[in-house]
């Protein structure tokens, strides 16, 4: 005798999943606020997560202080609906967010100029913006064969240039439109975004900055031994809007989300993005990062266990800045 | 109203899922609950509670590893040191051993090839049942090599022999910690897994650390092929790894030749075993099906994937093209492990310091990470499973769930070979022990000795 298994027809499932959500829903209110959790489908569903200090700390990042001694954090609620083409980012704390906020950075302690990197040094009076990220396809660099300086990449030559070609992986970034929270920091920051045309929030007319992380010139960098070599922030020019994604790009190759401070008017246009942060976390990882935890992009980048480190910054609350300039010249066998 | 909402949501899921609610604990947490109900809604959709490393974008939909276009199984079984009929080791293009960059000097194997531990279908492509030195000769290079696992640990050859048990140091190859720190130390005794259906693993490796079987294949040869704490990544190349993959996912290792449609959702087959879990396993007595709705009742909740019995909680695999094998995404793990309260049973009674030699041992400690951030310094007493790669205290204990085709020739059973018989698995699960464990708390099982004698009738035709 055999058992008979039916597969669902696709309606019955979208409305099991609504069910999900109003039984989440319900269920939330006994439960701690700093639980993640998701339901759903690729077409509707939401994910719950709170964001961290440090979780997400990649290289010559800097993380700023908080209000409140950094003790509150925001949670994100991020929820969608391809049947409406919408989805709902809405992020909400007490006093998480420091309002017009400023930043004051030391060149070759906590700032380096980078080519690949347009932003400022200092930020008066900044606004915050909101970032969804995905891993994006491998992305082509270009090195000068007689230096190996790294020249660019696929983005800013229209034809590829007669260099050294490299590809590493990267990651695509979204930025919402500017943001600044109440005079006490709290935080009630909601918007959408389409479905199938996931455009910027302050600039539609452009989609994801293409963000990786190669090294400047290629006697920097073992490919074996990331920790000991230089990699570098990249950063692409925004993709025009044709280049849009659809959302469940993003979900299918998991989420990162960042909060960045931004100078108050456009540093550069088209508009790209600044490595100086507050909040974060992700579900890239399986997870996500626990509070006072970071991801360990190194290990990530080598594919060692475990994908997690203590963050560096925990306990304080100060200004972290996250250190990845090496002295290791791989040509002259490792020395400086 | 949420009760209602759930009893309403778990009447209106079907078999499977009636098997989950009925099983719902007496009060579980409200995490507990929802997770529960999204595992039961199956159907692709997810629902999911951060709980250790378990994805948020777990989905319970038979979806699995794809092929690297082109790859070769012929290239792949030779790369394996299998011979053509699979019954003998040949190395000839099975050892990983000359220069490398990454190695920084000449890799030197010991002799050892995958089928070394993994000895052909009479085997299920694993070990033969202990004492291995009953029917391998002490002078095979599964012997003789030792040490690539072993390193001197005093109590290898004994746990090899007579438990058929590898000692796996997880953090190894990390040489972006130091050699003292505890997550390169960190080991466990494990089985060397019968490969039978392992193109349908959500993760690979007794743990599922491995996202891909290219990284469970690298790994086994760095580890078991030489002795030394480094990598050489450049004798393993993703092309080899590639053909190596065809071969271990091609006929040979199918329980079933109609497995291989699940696989493939363009086959016209696929639907028929996605829908009917029992479409390849047939029953000849009513003892058996009797015994097939117990496990549909009692066991279906994590061993669910149709026609397999593994779990099907996966998050989109990398490979194929779809993703990347260089993607750092979502690792590890890409599946859902359970902690079942074998690890903290130990039941052979295996040690877990770190081995200083000269008779002297030291006790490991392991920060590993609470949920709400504080950090737990664990000294290790058994072996900790998942948590030694994704150091979350959550992962303490976790494992992949086996697959069970074939079952009744699997023994002996448990990733530490800790039950020799299918009676003891299935009074293990049946225990206060099980009952009192992480997932035992969440999935309790209850079998009256009808239900039991049923059961294993069933297993046996498996």
């Amino acid at each position: 005798m055999g058992l008979s298994f039916t597969i669902r027809p696709k309606r019955q499932a979208l409305g099991l999943a609504t069910g999900l959500l109003l039984v989440a829903v319900t269920v939330l209110a006994d439960s701690p606020r700093d639980v993640a959790f998701s339901v759903g489908e690729d077409d509707v569903g939401l994910l719950h997560i709170p964001l961290h200090r440090g979780d997400i700390a990649p290289f010559e990042l800097t993380v700023i202080a908080t209000p409140n001694n950094c003790e509150t954090n925001p949670v994100l609620d991020l929820s969608w609906d391809k049947s409406r083409n919408i989805v709902d980012v809405h992020i909400r704390g007490k006093g998480v967010l420091p309002r017009y906020p400023n930043v004051s950075r030391t060149e070759g302690v906590d700032w380096f100029p980078n080519p690949w990197v347009h932003e400022p040094k200092d930020i008066v009076g900044g606004r915050h913006q909101f970032w969804v990220i995905t891993p994006g396809p491998d992305v082509t660099f270009y090195y000068d064969p007689t230096n190996l300086n790294l020249i660019g990449s696929q983005y800013d030559f229209a034809t590829a240039p007669p260099a050294i070609p490299i590809q590493l992986p990267s990651l695509l970034a979204l930025g919402s439109q500017f943001y600044q929270p109440a005079p006490n920091g709290d935080v009630d920051f909601e918007y959408t975004i389409p479905y199938d045309h996931m455009v910027r929030g302050d600039a539609p007319d452009f989609s994801h900055l293409v963000v990786s992380f190669p090294p400047p010139n290629l006697c920097l960098v073992d490919p074996f031994r990331i920790d000991l070599s230089t990699l570098r922030p990249y950063v692409s020019p925004p993709q025009p809007a044709s280049a849009a994604l659809s959302f469940d790009q993003y979900l299918q190759g998991g989420l990162v989300f960042d909060w960045t401070v931004e100078p108050p008017e456009y540093f550069v246009f088209p508009p790209s993005v600044t490595f100086v942060a507050t909040w974060s976390n992700l579900t890239l990882l399986g997870g996500g990062i626990p509070k006072n935890w970071a991801f360990d992009i190194e290990a990530a980048f080598m594919n060692v266990a475990p994908p997690i480190r203590p963050w560096g910054g925990a306990g304080s609350c100060t200004n972290y800045f996250q250190d990845h300039i090496k002295t290791n010249n791989f040509c002259t066998g490792g020395a400086p | 109203v949420k009760h209602f909402q759930l009893s309403f949501l778990c009447g209106a899921l079907g078999i499977g899922a009636v098997a989950a609610c009925s099983n719902a604990p007496p009060s579980p947490s409200a995490a507990e609950r929802l997770g529960q109900a999204g595992s039961a809604l199956g159907g692709g959709t997810f629902g999911n509670f951060i709980s250790g490393s378990y994805n948020l974008q777990l989905r319970d939909i038979a979806r699995f590893e794809p092929l690297q276009p082109g790859s070769d199984p012929v290239h792949g079984r030779q790369l394996f040191g299998a011979s053509a009929d699979l019954q003998t080791q040949d190395n000839t293009f099975a050892l990983f051993q000359g220069p490398s960059q990454a190695f920084q000097g000449v890799v030197v194997s010991n002799g050892r090839a995958c089928f070394t531990c993994h000895r052909g279908p009479s085997t299920g492509f694993g070990f033969p049942k202990p004492p291995l030195s009953a029917s391998i000769p002490l002078t095979d290079p599964l012997f003789t090599g030792i040490d690539g696992d072993a390193q001197g640990d005093p109590d290898a050859m004994n746990n090899l022999d007579n438990h058929a048990l590898i000692k796996h140091r997880i953090g190894r190859f990390n040489e972006a910690r130091s050699e003292s720190d505890p997550y390169r130390q960190v080991f466990g005794w494990r089985k060397s897994l019968r490969l039978l259906n392992v193109a349908f693993g959500h993760g690979f490796l007794t743990d599922g650390r491995a996202r891909d079987l290219f990284e469970a294949d690298r790994g086994a040869v760095f580890a078991h092929t030489q002795s030394s704490d480094s990598r050489f990544d450049d004798l393993f190349p993703p092309p080899d790894a590639n053909d190596m993959e065809a071969f271990q996912f091609s006929a040979p290792f199918l329980t079933d030749p109609q497995l291989a449609a699940l696989r493939d959702p363009t086959n016209p087959l696929y639907a028929r075993l996605v829908s009917d879990p029992f479409y390849t396993v047939h029953t000849t007595s009513k003892a058996q099906d009797r015994g097939k709705w117990v496990f549909v009742q009692q066991c279906m909740v994590c061993h669910n994937t149709p026609n397999v019995f593994n779990n099907i909680s996966n998050v989109q695999a990398l490979g194929g093209g779809i993703r990347p094998i260089t993607d750092p995404a979502f690792g590890p793990p890409i599946g859902r492990d359970f902690n079942v309260g074998i690890s903290e049973r130990n039941g052979n009674n295996l040690r877990f310091t770190q081995n200083l030699g000269g008779g002297q041992f030291a006790p490991i400690v392991l920060p590993l990470a609470n949920e709400d951030g504080t950090t737990n310094n664990l000294t290790i007493t058994f072996d900790i499973g998942l948590a030694a790669v994704t150091a979350r205290s959550e992962d303490i204990g976790r494992f992949k769930v086996p697959q069970l085709r074939g079952v009744v020739n699997a023994g002996p059973y448990f990733h530490d070979n800790s039950a020799d018989t299918l009676e003891q698995v299935v009074d293990y699960f049946n225990s206060a022990a099980y009952a009192a464990s992480k997932d035992g708390r969440k999935f309790p099982v209850h079998l009256n000795a009808h239900e039991r004698a049923d059961l294993l009738e069933f297993l046996k035709v498996l």
